[in-house]
Protein backbone atom coordinates (compact mmCIF):
# COMPACT_ATOMS: atom_id res chain seq x y z
CA UNK A 1 0.00 0.00 0.00
CA UNK A 2 2.83 2.37 0.87
CA UNK A 3 4.45 1.60 -2.45
CA UNK A 4 1.21 2.39 -4.21
CA UNK A 5 0.96 5.74 -2.43
CA UNK A 6 4.56 6.51 -3.27
CA UNK A 7 3.99 5.80 -6.93
CA UNK A 8 0.85 7.88 -6.89
CA UNK A 9 2.81 10.81 -5.48
CA UNK A 10 5.53 10.41 -8.10
CA UNK A 11 2.96 10.18 -10.85
CA UNK A 12 1.11 13.27 -9.71
CA UNK A 13 4.38 15.18 -9.43
CA UNK A 14 5.34 14.12 -12.94
CA UNK A 15 1.96 15.14 -14.33
CA UNK A 16 2.22 18.51 -12.62
CA UNK A 17 5.69 19.01 -14.12
CA UNK A 18 4.44 18.15 -17.57
CA UNK A 19 1.47 20.44 -17.20
CA UNK A 20 3.67 23.26 -15.98
CA UNK A 21 6.11 23.01 -18.86
CA UNK A 22 3.34 22.52 -21.37
CA UNK A 23 1.63 25.62 -20.07
CA UNK A 24 4.78 27.60 -20.71
CA UNK A 25 5.05 26.17 -24.18
CA UNK A 26 1.53 27.12 -25.09
CA UNK A 27 1.35 30.45 -23.36
CA UNK A 28 1.59 33.14 -25.93
CA UNK A 29 4.81 34.88 -25.04
CA UNK A 30 2.89 38.05 -24.74
CA UNK A 31 4.93 41.13 -24.21
CA UNK A 32 2.30 43.77 -23.75
CA UNK A 33 -1.26 42.80 -24.41
CA UNK A 34 -3.82 45.15 -25.75
CA UNK A 35 -6.30 45.45 -22.87
CA UNK A 36 -9.14 45.61 -25.39
CA UNK A 37 -7.92 42.53 -27.15
CA UNK A 38 -6.07 40.23 -24.74
CA UNK A 39 -5.19 37.77 -27.47
CA UNK A 40 -3.29 40.43 -29.36
CA UNK A 41 0.32 40.64 -28.36
CA UNK A 42 3.06 42.81 -29.73
CA UNK A 43 6.54 41.76 -30.78
CA UNK A 44 9.44 42.70 -28.57
CA UNK A 45 12.46 44.57 -29.90
CA UNK A 46 15.67 42.57 -29.71
CA UNK A 47 19.28 43.30 -30.49
CA UNK A 48 20.69 41.29 -33.39
CA UNK A 49 23.99 42.67 -34.63
CA UNK A 50 26.11 45.74 -35.15
CA UNK A 51 29.38 46.69 -36.73
CA UNK A 52 31.43 49.85 -36.86
CA UNK A 53 34.49 50.82 -38.86
CA UNK A 54 36.30 54.11 -39.27
CA UNK A 55 37.31 53.32 -42.84
CA UNK A 56 35.34 52.88 -46.04
CA UNK A 57 35.42 49.10 -46.50
CA UNK A 58 32.36 46.92 -46.81
CA UNK A 59 30.34 46.73 -43.65
CA UNK A 60 28.39 43.51 -43.41
CA UNK A 61 26.50 41.54 -40.78
CA UNK A 62 24.58 38.28 -41.01
CA UNK A 63 21.37 37.67 -39.14
CA UNK A 64 19.00 34.75 -39.03
CA UNK A 65 15.54 36.11 -39.70
CA UNK A 66 13.70 32.96 -38.64
CA UNK A 67 11.13 33.86 -36.00
CA UNK A 68 11.37 37.56 -36.74
CA UNK A 69 8.62 39.84 -37.98
CA UNK A 70 10.81 42.81 -38.81
CA UNK A 71 14.39 43.89 -39.14
CA UNK A 72 15.35 47.45 -38.25
CA UNK A 73 18.56 48.71 -39.80
CA UNK A 74 20.04 51.90 -38.43
CA UNK A 75 22.82 53.14 -40.66
CA UNK A 76 25.19 56.09 -40.41
CA UNK A 77 28.02 57.04 -42.74
CA UNK A 78 30.14 60.11 -43.32
CA UNK A 79 30.38 61.49 -46.85
CA UNK A 80 33.98 62.47 -47.46
CA UNK A 81 35.09 65.93 -48.38
CA UNK A 82 37.90 65.14 -50.78
CA UNK A 83 39.02 64.76 -54.35
CA UNK A 84 38.58 62.04 -56.94
CA UNK A 85 37.26 58.76 -55.64
CA UNK A 86 37.16 60.13 -52.11
CA UNK A 87 34.71 62.85 -53.13
CA UNK A 88 31.19 61.99 -52.05
CA UNK A 89 29.52 64.65 -54.18
CA UNK A 90 27.56 63.05 -56.98
CA UNK A 91 27.71 59.56 -55.51
CA UNK A 92 25.13 57.20 -54.08
CA UNK A 93 25.51 54.54 -51.44
CA UNK A 94 22.76 51.99 -50.81
CA UNK A 95 22.20 49.67 -47.92
CA UNK A 96 21.84 46.13 -49.23
CA UNK A 97 19.54 43.39 -47.96
CA UNK A 98 20.83 40.02 -49.08
CA UNK A 99 22.61 41.61 -52.00
CA UNK A 100 19.68 43.71 -53.16
CA UNK A 101 19.74 47.48 -52.93
CA UNK A 102 17.35 48.75 -50.33
CA UNK A 103 15.54 51.12 -52.71
CA UNK A 104 15.01 48.26 -55.17
CA UNK A 105 13.69 46.02 -52.45
CA UNK A 106 11.60 48.73 -50.79
CA UNK A 107 10.96 51.74 -53.03
CA UNK A 108 10.08 53.83 -49.99
CA UNK A 109 13.61 53.44 -48.60
CA UNK A 110 15.93 56.04 -50.10
CA UNK A 111 19.65 55.39 -50.46
CA UNK A 112 22.29 57.84 -49.33
CA UNK A 113 22.94 60.14 -52.22
CA UNK A 114 24.99 63.30 -52.33
CA UNK A 115 24.76 66.07 -54.88
CA UNK A 116 28.02 67.51 -56.12
CA UNK A 117 29.73 69.24 -53.30
CA UNK A 118 32.96 69.22 -51.43
CA UNK A 119 31.60 70.36 -48.13
CA UNK A 120 29.56 67.48 -46.86
CA UNK A 121 30.79 65.87 -43.70
CA UNK A 122 27.80 65.47 -41.42
CA UNK A 123 26.62 61.92 -40.90
CA UNK A 124 24.00 60.61 -43.25
CA UNK A 125 21.56 58.45 -41.37
CA UNK A 126 19.06 55.89 -42.59
CA UNK A 127 16.36 54.28 -40.46
CA UNK A 128 14.98 51.28 -42.32
CA UNK A 129 12.29 48.75 -41.41
CA UNK A 130 12.29 45.52 -43.46
CA UNK A 131 9.41 43.04 -43.33
CA UNK A 132 10.88 39.56 -42.87
CA UNK A 133 7.80 37.82 -41.50
CA UNK A 134 7.73 35.39 -44.40
CA UNK A 135 11.49 34.91 -44.58
CA UNK A 136 13.74 32.31 -43.02
CA UNK A 137 17.44 31.62 -42.79
CA UNK A 138 20.50 33.77 -43.00
CA UNK A 139 20.26 37.23 -44.52
CA UNK A 140 23.10 39.66 -45.03
CA UNK A 141 22.79 43.37 -44.35
CA UNK A 142 25.63 45.30 -45.91
CA UNK A 143 27.03 48.62 -47.01
CA UNK A 144 29.29 48.19 -50.04
CA UNK A 145 32.82 49.51 -49.98
CA UNK A 146 33.18 53.05 -51.31
CA UNK A 147 36.08 55.39 -50.58
CA UNK A 148 33.71 58.35 -50.60
CA UNK A 149 31.88 57.18 -47.46
CA UNK A 150 33.75 56.34 -44.28
CA UNK A 151 33.07 56.25 -40.54
CA UNK A 152 30.40 53.61 -40.97
CA UNK A 153 28.04 52.22 -38.40
CA UNK A 154 25.32 49.62 -38.76
CA UNK A 155 22.96 48.49 -36.01
CA UNK A 156 20.37 45.78 -36.68
CA UNK A 157 17.48 45.23 -34.31
CA UNK A 158 14.54 42.89 -34.79
CA UNK A 159 10.95 42.40 -33.73
CA UNK A 160 10.38 38.85 -32.57
CA UNK A 161 7.11 37.05 -33.04
CA UNK A 162 5.27 36.46 -29.82
CA UNK A 163 5.31 32.69 -29.94
CA UNK A 164 9.05 32.46 -30.51
CA UNK A 165 10.16 34.53 -27.59
CA UNK A 166 12.09 32.86 -24.82
CA UNK A 167 9.86 31.21 -22.31
CA UNK A 168 11.35 32.84 -19.27
CA UNK A 169 9.47 35.94 -20.35
CA UNK A 170 6.13 34.29 -20.69
CA UNK A 171 3.87 36.74 -18.95
CA UNK A 172 3.37 40.43 -19.24
CA UNK A 173 4.12 41.00 -15.59
CA UNK A 174 7.35 39.07 -15.80
CA UNK A 175 8.51 41.06 -18.77
CA UNK A 176 7.62 44.26 -17.03
CA UNK A 177 9.43 43.03 -13.97
CA UNK A 178 12.54 42.26 -15.94
CA UNK A 179 12.53 45.75 -17.31
CA UNK A 180 11.19 47.22 -14.12
CA UNK A 181 14.11 45.93 -12.14
CA UNK A 182 16.23 48.29 -14.15
CA UNK A 183 13.76 51.09 -13.86
CA UNK A 184 12.48 50.79 -17.37
CA UNK A 185 10.92 48.28 -19.72
CA UNK A 186 11.74 46.47 -22.88
CA UNK A 187 10.71 48.09 -26.10
CA UNK A 188 7.72 46.83 -28.07
CA UNK A 189 7.19 47.18 -31.79
CA UNK A 190 3.99 49.19 -32.24
CA UNK A 191 3.72 49.50 -36.00
CA UNK A 192 5.14 50.58 -39.33
CA UNK A 193 3.82 52.46 -42.33
CA UNK A 194 5.26 53.69 -45.61
CA UNK A 195 4.41 54.97 -49.06
CA UNK A 196 5.92 56.19 -52.29
CA UNK A 197 2.84 58.05 -53.46
CA UNK A 198 0.44 60.65 -52.09
CA UNK A 199 -1.28 58.47 -49.52
CA UNK A 200 -0.98 59.26 -45.84
CA UNK A 201 1.39 57.32 -43.66
CA UNK A 202 -0.25 56.63 -40.33
CA UNK A 203 0.40 54.38 -37.35
CA UNK A 204 -2.19 54.14 -34.59
CA UNK A 205 -1.64 52.28 -31.35
CA UNK A 206 -3.02 52.09 -27.82
CA UNK A 207 -1.02 54.33 -25.54
CA UNK A 208 -2.83 53.35 -22.34
CA UNK A 209 -0.14 50.97 -21.18
CA UNK A 210 2.83 52.92 -22.45
CA UNK A 211 4.92 55.56 -20.77
CA UNK A 212 6.35 56.71 -24.06
CA UNK A 213 7.01 55.95 -27.69
CA UNK A 214 9.93 56.35 -30.05
CA UNK A 215 9.08 57.38 -33.59
CA UNK A 216 11.68 56.79 -36.29
CA UNK A 217 11.07 58.79 -39.46
CA UNK A 218 12.66 58.54 -42.89
CA UNK A 219 11.74 60.82 -45.78
CA UNK A 220 13.28 61.63 -49.13
CA UNK A 221 13.26 65.21 -50.44
CA UNK A 222 13.13 65.52 -54.20
CA UNK A 223 15.41 67.84 -56.10
CA UNK A 224 12.76 70.54 -55.94
CA UNK A 225 12.28 70.23 -52.19
CA UNK A 226 14.85 72.79 -51.01
CA UNK A 227 13.09 75.59 -49.24
CA UNK A 228 10.11 73.43 -48.43
CA UNK A 229 9.27 71.46 -45.34
CA UNK A 230 7.26 68.42 -44.43
CA UNK A 231 5.54 67.90 -41.11
CA UNK A 232 4.80 64.88 -38.98
CA UNK A 233 2.12 64.96 -36.29
CA UNK A 234 2.77 62.77 -33.26
CA UNK A 235 -0.09 62.61 -30.79
CA UNK A 236 -1.25 66.06 -31.80
CA UNK A 237 2.16 67.70 -31.74
CA UNK A 238 3.45 68.88 -35.11
CA UNK A 239 7.14 68.51 -35.91
CA UNK A 240 8.66 70.15 -38.96
CA UNK A 241 11.31 68.56 -41.11
CA UNK A 242 12.79 71.20 -43.34
CA UNK A 243 14.78 70.76 -46.48
CA UNK A 244 16.74 73.89 -47.06
CA UNK A 245 18.46 74.50 -49.32
CA UNK A 246 19.62 70.94 -49.90
CA UNK A 247 20.21 68.23 -47.42
CA UNK A 248 23.58 69.23 -46.06
CA UNK A 249 24.62 69.99 -49.61
CA UNK A 250 24.94 73.40 -51.25
CA UNK A 251 22.97 74.12 -54.36
CA UNK A 252 26.01 74.61 -56.51
CA UNK A 253 25.67 72.02 -59.21
CA UNK A 254 23.27 69.56 -60.65
CA UNK A 255 24.91 66.23 -60.22
CA UNK A 256 23.25 63.01 -61.14
CA UNK A 257 22.81 62.02 -57.55
CA UNK A 258 19.68 62.98 -55.74
CA UNK A 259 19.18 63.68 -52.07
CA UNK A 260 19.80 61.66 -48.98
CA UNK A 261 16.99 60.75 -46.63
CA UNK A 262 16.22 63.06 -43.78
CA UNK A 263 14.14 62.49 -40.71
CA UNK A 264 15.03 61.63 -37.21
CA UNK A 265 14.09 60.11 -33.91
CA UNK A 266 11.25 61.56 -31.84
CA UNK A 267 10.19 60.64 -28.32
CA UNK A 268 6.65 61.26 -27.14
CA UNK A 269 5.66 61.13 -23.47
CA UNK A 270 2.50 59.03 -22.99
CA UNK A 271 2.36 58.84 -19.20
CA UNK A 272 -1.00 60.62 -19.16
CA UNK A 273 -2.32 59.01 -22.31
CA UNK A 274 -5.23 56.60 -22.00
CA UNK A 275 -6.35 56.08 -25.55
CA UNK A 276 -5.19 55.67 -29.09
CA UNK A 277 -2.09 57.51 -30.20
CA UNK A 278 -1.81 58.64 -33.79
CA UNK A 279 1.36 59.25 -35.72
CA UNK A 280 0.45 60.92 -39.00
CA UNK A 281 2.87 61.68 -41.78
CA UNK A 282 0.71 63.27 -44.47
CA UNK A 283 1.68 63.77 -48.08
CA UNK A 284 3.51 66.95 -48.89
CA UNK A 285 4.56 67.87 -52.42
CA UNK A 286 8.25 67.50 -53.21
CA UNK A 287 8.76 64.66 -50.70
CA UNK A 288 8.23 61.32 -52.39
CA UNK A 289 9.35 58.51 -50.09
CA UNK A 290 8.01 58.44 -46.57
CA UNK A 291 8.21 55.80 -43.89
CA UNK A 292 8.05 55.53 -40.14
CA UNK A 293 8.04 52.91 -37.42
CA UNK A 294 7.26 53.12 -33.74
CA UNK A 295 8.69 51.46 -30.63
CA UNK A 296 6.64 51.59 -27.44
CA UNK A 297 8.06 51.98 -23.95
CA UNK A 298 5.77 50.06 -21.56
CA UNK A 299 4.86 51.39 -18.17
CA UNK A 300 7.19 50.13 -15.49
CA UNK A 301 6.12 47.25 -13.30
CA UNK B 1 5.78 -7.94 -1.87
CA UNK B 2 2.76 -10.14 -1.67
CA UNK B 3 0.36 -8.20 -3.88
CA UNK B 4 -2.71 -9.29 -5.75
CA UNK B 5 -1.91 -9.79 -9.48
CA UNK B 6 -4.26 -6.96 -10.38
CA UNK B 7 -2.34 -4.69 -8.07
CA UNK B 8 0.85 -5.76 -9.79
CA UNK B 9 -0.65 -4.60 -13.04
CA UNK B 10 -1.81 -1.35 -11.48
CA UNK B 11 1.59 -0.64 -9.97
CA UNK B 12 3.30 -1.44 -13.25
CA UNK B 13 0.98 0.92 -15.11
CA UNK B 14 1.62 3.67 -12.60
CA UNK B 15 5.34 3.11 -12.91
CA UNK B 16 5.13 3.38 -16.67
CA UNK B 17 3.01 6.55 -16.48
CA UNK B 18 5.41 8.12 -13.98
CA UNK B 19 8.41 7.22 -16.11
CA UNK B 20 6.80 8.56 -19.27
CA UNK B 21 5.78 11.73 -17.47
CA UNK B 22 9.21 12.37 -16.08
CA UNK B 23 10.84 11.67 -19.42
CA UNK B 24 8.46 14.05 -21.19
CA UNK B 25 9.01 16.72 -18.56
CA UNK B 26 12.77 16.41 -18.84
CA UNK B 27 12.63 16.58 -22.63
CA UNK B 28 10.36 19.62 -22.68
CA UNK B 29 12.37 21.35 -20.01
CA UNK B 30 15.52 20.86 -22.06
CA UNK B 31 13.78 22.22 -25.14
CA UNK B 32 12.54 25.18 -23.17
CA UNK B 33 16.01 25.80 -21.81
CA UNK B 34 17.46 25.81 -25.28
CA UNK B 35 14.79 28.17 -26.57
CA UNK B 36 15.33 30.38 -23.57
CA UNK B 37 19.03 30.59 -23.97
CA UNK B 38 19.53 31.28 -27.60
CA UNK B 39 18.26 32.98 -30.65
CA UNK B 40 19.58 31.43 -33.81
CA UNK B 41 22.19 33.50 -35.45
CA UNK B 42 23.73 32.94 -38.82
CA UNK B 43 27.23 33.14 -37.48
CA UNK B 44 26.96 31.91 -33.95
CA UNK B 45 24.38 31.28 -31.29
CA UNK B 46 23.85 34.28 -29.16
CA UNK B 47 21.56 34.97 -26.23
CA UNK B 48 18.35 36.87 -26.70
CA UNK B 49 19.03 40.50 -25.96
CA UNK B 50 16.03 42.67 -25.40
CA UNK B 51 16.39 46.38 -26.07
CA UNK B 52 15.11 48.93 -23.62
CA UNK B 53 14.94 52.64 -23.17
CA UNK B 54 17.62 53.47 -20.64
CA UNK B 55 16.24 55.21 -17.53
CA UNK B 56 16.62 58.98 -17.83
CA UNK B 57 17.74 58.40 -21.41
CA UNK B 58 15.53 61.03 -23.04
CA UNK B 59 16.41 64.71 -23.32
CA UNK B 60 14.96 67.45 -25.48
CA UNK B 61 15.82 71.12 -25.67
CA UNK B 62 14.00 73.22 -28.26
CA UNK B 63 15.70 76.54 -27.55
CA UNK B 64 18.79 77.84 -29.27
CA UNK B 65 21.60 78.41 -26.82
CA UNK B 66 20.30 75.82 -24.37
CA UNK B 67 21.62 72.30 -24.17
CA UNK B 68 19.99 68.91 -23.97
CA UNK B 69 21.53 66.70 -21.29
CA UNK B 70 20.90 63.05 -20.49
CA UNK B 71 22.71 61.54 -17.52
CA UNK B 72 22.36 57.77 -17.53
CA UNK B 73 23.64 54.90 -15.41
CA UNK B 74 25.73 52.55 -17.52
CA UNK B 75 26.47 49.99 -14.83
CA UNK B 76 23.58 47.70 -15.72
CA UNK B 77 24.11 47.80 -19.45
CA UNK B 78 26.42 45.97 -21.77
CA UNK B 79 26.06 48.59 -24.45
CA UNK B 80 24.24 51.83 -25.13
CA UNK B 81 22.93 53.18 -28.41
CA UNK B 82 22.72 56.95 -28.43
CA UNK B 83 20.34 58.46 -30.97
CA UNK B 84 20.61 62.22 -31.39
CA UNK B 85 19.24 64.83 -33.70
CA UNK B 86 19.72 68.56 -33.91
CA UNK B 87 18.56 71.28 -36.26
CA UNK B 88 20.95 73.90 -37.57
CA UNK B 89 19.04 77.16 -37.45
CA UNK B 90 19.53 79.97 -39.88
CA UNK B 91 23.03 80.42 -41.13
CA UNK B 92 25.21 77.92 -39.35
CA UNK B 93 28.41 78.24 -41.31
CA UNK B 94 31.57 76.45 -40.36
CA UNK B 95 29.98 74.95 -37.30
CA UNK B 96 30.91 71.51 -36.09
CA UNK B 97 28.97 69.98 -33.27
CA UNK B 98 29.87 66.85 -31.35
CA UNK B 99 28.37 64.95 -28.46
CA UNK B 100 30.31 65.31 -25.24
CA UNK B 101 31.18 61.97 -23.73
CA UNK B 102 30.87 60.27 -27.11
CA UNK B 103 34.21 60.54 -28.82
CA UNK B 104 33.19 59.06 -32.14
CA UNK B 105 32.81 60.12 -35.70
CA UNK B 106 30.95 61.10 -37.71
CA UNK B 107 30.17 64.43 -36.13
CA UNK B 108 27.74 67.02 -37.34
CA UNK B 109 29.41 69.48 -39.62
CA UNK B 110 27.83 72.40 -41.40
CA UNK B 111 30.33 74.13 -43.62
CA UNK B 112 29.39 77.39 -45.19
CA UNK B 113 25.82 76.57 -46.07
CA UNK B 114 22.41 77.25 -44.73
CA UNK B 115 20.77 74.06 -43.59
CA UNK B 116 17.61 73.54 -41.59
CA UNK B 117 17.24 69.82 -41.99
CA UNK B 118 17.56 67.82 -38.82
CA UNK B 119 20.92 66.13 -38.53
CA UNK B 120 20.60 62.70 -37.05
CA UNK B 121 23.30 60.45 -35.66
CA UNK B 122 23.58 57.07 -34.01
CA UNK B 123 26.46 56.37 -31.69
CA UNK B 124 27.23 53.06 -29.96
CA UNK B 125 28.75 53.47 -26.54
CA UNK B 126 29.95 51.12 -23.81
CA UNK B 127 30.83 52.39 -20.36
CA UNK B 128 30.25 51.08 -16.85
CA UNK B 129 30.17 54.57 -15.39
CA UNK B 130 27.25 55.19 -13.07
CA UNK B 131 26.74 58.70 -14.40
CA UNK B 132 27.37 58.96 -18.13
CA UNK B 133 26.87 62.55 -19.14
CA UNK B 134 25.56 62.85 -22.69
CA UNK B 135 25.12 66.33 -24.07
CA UNK B 136 25.89 68.43 -27.08
CA UNK B 137 29.10 70.41 -27.00
CA UNK B 138 28.17 73.87 -25.80
CA UNK B 139 31.60 75.26 -26.59
CA UNK B 140 31.26 74.19 -30.19
CA UNK B 141 27.82 75.70 -30.38
CA UNK B 142 29.13 78.98 -29.03
CA UNK B 143 27.16 80.94 -31.59
CA UNK B 144 23.94 79.19 -30.70
CA UNK B 145 23.10 78.03 -34.19
CA UNK B 146 21.48 74.78 -33.17
CA UNK B 147 18.00 74.18 -31.82
CA UNK B 148 15.70 71.24 -31.15
CA UNK B 149 18.41 69.11 -29.63
CA UNK B 150 17.21 65.57 -28.97
CA UNK B 151 18.84 62.66 -27.21
CA UNK B 152 17.39 59.16 -26.86
CA UNK B 153 19.48 56.42 -25.24
CA UNK B 154 18.61 52.76 -25.79
CA UNK B 155 20.51 49.91 -24.21
CA UNK B 156 20.87 46.17 -23.88
CA UNK B 157 21.12 45.08 -20.24
CA UNK B 158 23.95 42.90 -19.04
CA UNK B 159 23.06 39.22 -18.76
Amino acid sequence: MRILVLFLIVTIAALISVHSVASQQHHPISQIQDPNNPTQSLPAVVYLAEKQISGYGELSVDVNVGGLDWLFAFVAVRPIDGDGDAQAGGKTLCLKYNGQKIDELQPWSPCFSVRNSNTVNSPLTGLYAIDVSSKTGKKTISLPSDPAFDNRYLLVLGAREADTLPNQYHTTSEILHQGGSLGSSYLQFMGEAHTTDTSDVTVTFDGAYLEGALVFVNVHPTDSAPGDAITIEINGVVHTISSYPYVRVPDTSGGDAKNSPIGGVYYVDLTSENGNVNVEFPYTPKFDQRSLFVFGVPNGA
Amino acid sequence: MNLHPLRHVAVTCLLLIAFAGLTAAAYMTEQTHQENAYVNSATEEQPVRFVQLVPNGVAFEPTKGENAVAIVDGTSFEKLFIFVSVEPHGAAPNELLSIEGVDQDPRFHIDGINAHSPLTGIFPYADNNAAINIKFSKTQDANNFYKNKRIVVLGIPKI
